[in-house]
């Protein structure tokens, strides 16, 4: 007996799966394009796997067992060269909770870090995947188009995706708001290590592009600066430096404050006291915490920083009834689409039968009859046929649309004219 | 003619208050859709060159400037404010402040056409030409100097949240302080310009019309003390690239100075120069 169509969802994520044993779920390109013909030759089914960093997840469409992952397990263990019995059970979900999950993923709901941006890209690159198929899916094509859509919508219409989550993205999200852009804003870099990296990286996005790295080793100092094409200058050269400076990130190991109350104070006056922006993200600090009494100093440290970061993913949270809301109504329409699909391939089977009919007696006929007869004919038997469906039709797709299509129905038209055994793919309601 | 500018009186309170709520709704939104065209913006430049018109229009069917009753006077202020903040919002781009500047702007103009009247008796000195421009001059300056104070203590207030690191409403809904502080640098110099051409059409129109002007006229000899403060202060922060939380007290200080000594002359002394 044959299974029904319905989508399946087999997911590996930071919910019930190590890091360990994501790290071994992750897909690569050629595992991927190995699996998708599998599961279409296997289980007759359209296939699409989403692998990230932080969730291997794989969609199947089509008459597929309730047995399914004891089947497919063997294989994505084979995949991925890993024990069977090292593999973690899975989280397994059908039609609309598949399609839920997946309509949350791409608006970050699921995501580790909520609300972050990264998993919808990687969402097109699933529908990517899908459409460069050679064999269709149009289910699947239909189910990614509806995620990103999900996906921009969130984006758009809420405040989930907003506001810095990382201490660096705070840090260049706060000097935005004292000096708008940092095209010809000079940003100086005191340390060179992976911080100060993480740093200048999220200033460079956001525009950056005028860096000098101060570092007490020249080597790493000069490597850094030339990684953002700036400048390097030794870290005794630090008051100077920041004299032209609007943005001071310090990032260094130093035991002791680098830059004290009585330094900045010639400092500032050098600079006319113009607004600068300090961000210390040094354990332990490196900046004395008296210099946010100067009026133009706006002084951060990491505890500063963490807490701008727990606010924003308060306010992220806050979010969530509303991304859910959006969600709720994709669902609706991705219904209402999956119930049209149930009626589109019966309405077809039908117009196309009446159609072959009419052929076949035009066609009986045809010796008897001058061309132009059969033009008129053919023009005419077109008109009736359309007259003729024209209830039928209405009546299907208004069922649909009022959601009280019965498969009985769908049954009782396949059976009238025996479509079942005219069409191949009958359709499950 | 004066039915159509009964009709206009009735339009342009409605105009200003739909377009104070687009920029309210822009102003509280959620998110900023920074990508999303903002028709407030278009709507308001619009509804600017009507009004203008309609002034225009009313002052030649009734033949006198308008700033002959409270009614034109406050309808003239509604217009100057519209148009200070619309020059701050297209030079820097920035509609996030419009909804403080619009409400102004719509109370000032609901006033106004709830008192306007047609049949308003002038004196001749309405009907020079000269006066006009010095009052339209005068109106705009003291306007564009306000305009400047309110972003400079717009700029004071997201300042010192910054440097509290209580960051609220005003953190998420008010432009870069960088682009707080420009605004306001570019009000003051509209300010100093439209001020320094309506004192000096007041000149002209004092000697040629009033037969009793003193240059030691308390009121004139305040605004030109607060106008060479100004433009002074002005030219050298400009010079000394001075910025940053010091220079949005100045700039408040200098305002709320201007108007107190304002308020004092207006009160202590009587003088030629009076709106009646």
């Amino acid at each position: 007996m044959t299974s029904p169509n319905r989508l399946t969802l087999i997911s590996f994520s930071h919910r019930n799966a190590t890091l360990a044993e994501r790290d071994a779920l992750a897909m690569s390109a050629a595992d991927i394009a190995a699996l998708v013909p599998l599961c279409r030759q296997r289980w007759l089914s359209e296939a699409a796997v989403l692998s990230t960093c932080n969730r291997t997840e794989i969609y199947l469409y089509g008459p597929t067992p309730r047995t399914l992952w004891e089947e497919l397990a063997p294989e994505v263990a084979r995949l991925r060269g890993m024990e069977l019995a090292a593999l973690p059970a899975p989280m397994i979900a059908f039609d609309d909770a598949a399609a839920r999950h997946a309509f949350r993923v791409a608006a970050s709901l699921e995501s580790l870090a909520l609300g972050e941006n990264q998993i919808l890209a990687q969402v097109k690159d699933v529908h990517d995947q899908v459409l460069a198929n050679p064999a269709k899916s149009p289910v699947l094509d239909r189910l990614f188009q509806f995620a990103i859509r999900v996906g921009k919508q969130v984006r758009t219409e809420t405040a989930l995706c907003e506001g810095a989550v990382s201490i660096s993205s705070a840090a260049v999200d706060l000097a935005s708001k004292i000096f708008g852009d940092f095209n010809q804003r000079e940003i100086v870099l005191v340390g060179a290590g992976e911080t100060a990296e993480a740093a200048a990286m999220h200033f460079e996005k956001s525009g950056g592009t005028r860096f000098v790295v101060l570092n007490r080793s020249e080597e790493r100092g000069r490597l850094l600066a030339d990684q953002f094409k700036g400048t390097y200058r030794p870290l005794e050269e630090l008051e100077d430096a920041i004299v032209s400076a609007e943005v001071a990130v310090f990032a260094t190991g130093s035991p002791d404050y680098l830059l004290t109350h009585a330094a900045l104070k010639s400092v500032m006056k050098a600079r006319k006291r113009r607004p600068l922006f300090l961000i210390d993200i040094s354990n332990p600090r490196n900046v004395d915490p008296e210099v946010a009494r100067f009026d133009s100093v706006f002084l951060y440290n990491i505890d500063d920083l963490e807490h701008v970061v727990a606010a924003n993913l308060a306010t992220r949270k806050d979010e969530i009834p509303a991304a859910e809301a959006i969600i709720e109504q994709m669902l609706d329409q991705w219904r209402a689409w999956q119930q049209s699909m149930a009626v589109t391939p019966t309405i077809a089977s039908l117009a196309r039968y009446f159609e072959d009919v009419c052929t076949q007696e035009i066609d009986r006929h045809n010796k008897r009859i001058s061309e132009q007869e059969r033009v008129m004919l053919e023009e005419f038997s077109r008109g009736l046929v359309k007259k003729l469906l024209h209830n039928p039709i209405s009546y299907l797709r208004t069922s649909v649309a009022n959601n009280t299509l019965r498969s009985e129905d769908l049954n009782l038209v396949l059976s009238l004219y025996n479509l079942q055994n005219n069409d191949e793919n009958p359709d499950e309601p | 003619m004066l039915q159509v500018f009964q009709l206009i009186e009735i339009a342009l309170p409605l105009a200003y208050l739909a377009i104070f709520a687009l920029y309210v709704r822009r102003f509280v939104a959620r998110k900023d859709r920074g990508d999303q065209r903002f028709w407030g913006s278009p709507l308001l430049y619009g509804t600017l060159g009507t009004h203008a018109l309609y002034l225009a229009l009313r002052g030649v069917e009734l033949n006198h400037f308008p700033v002959s009753s409270k009614g034109e006077f406050l309808s003239l202020l509604a217009l100057a404010i519209g148009l200070i903040y619309a020059l701050t919002e297209r030079r820097h781009g920035e509609p996030n402040t419009g909804a403080f500047f619009v409400g102004l702007a719509a109370v000032a103009q609901t006033w106004s056409s709830l008192i306007i009247d047609p049949n308003t008796a002038h004196p001749l000195l309405h009907e020079h030409p000269i006066y006009g421009v010095h009052v339209i001059f005068i109106l705009s300056g003291f306007v564009s100097l306000a305009i400047s104070a309110i972003y400079a203590l717009m700029y004071v207030l997201l300042a010192r949240q910054l440097k509290s690191r209580e960051l609220g409403a005003l953190f998420r809904r008010l432009p870069p302080l960088n682009t707080l502080e420009n605004m306001s640098r570019l009000a003051t110099l509209a300010g100093i310009v439209l001020l320094g051409l309506g004192l000096f059409s007041g000149h002209f129109v004092a000697i040629y019309v009033l037969d009793d002007f003193s240059l030691l006229d308390p009121k004139i000899v305040i605004t030109y003390v607060a106008w060479a403060a100004y433009a002074v202060a002005f030219i050298w922060a400009k010079l000394r690239k001075l910025s940053g939380l010091r220079m949005g007290y100045l700039s408040l200080g200098g305002y709320l100075a201007l108007i107190a000594s304002m308020v004092l002359v207006n009160t202590f002394f009587s003088s030629f120069h009076t709106f009646q």
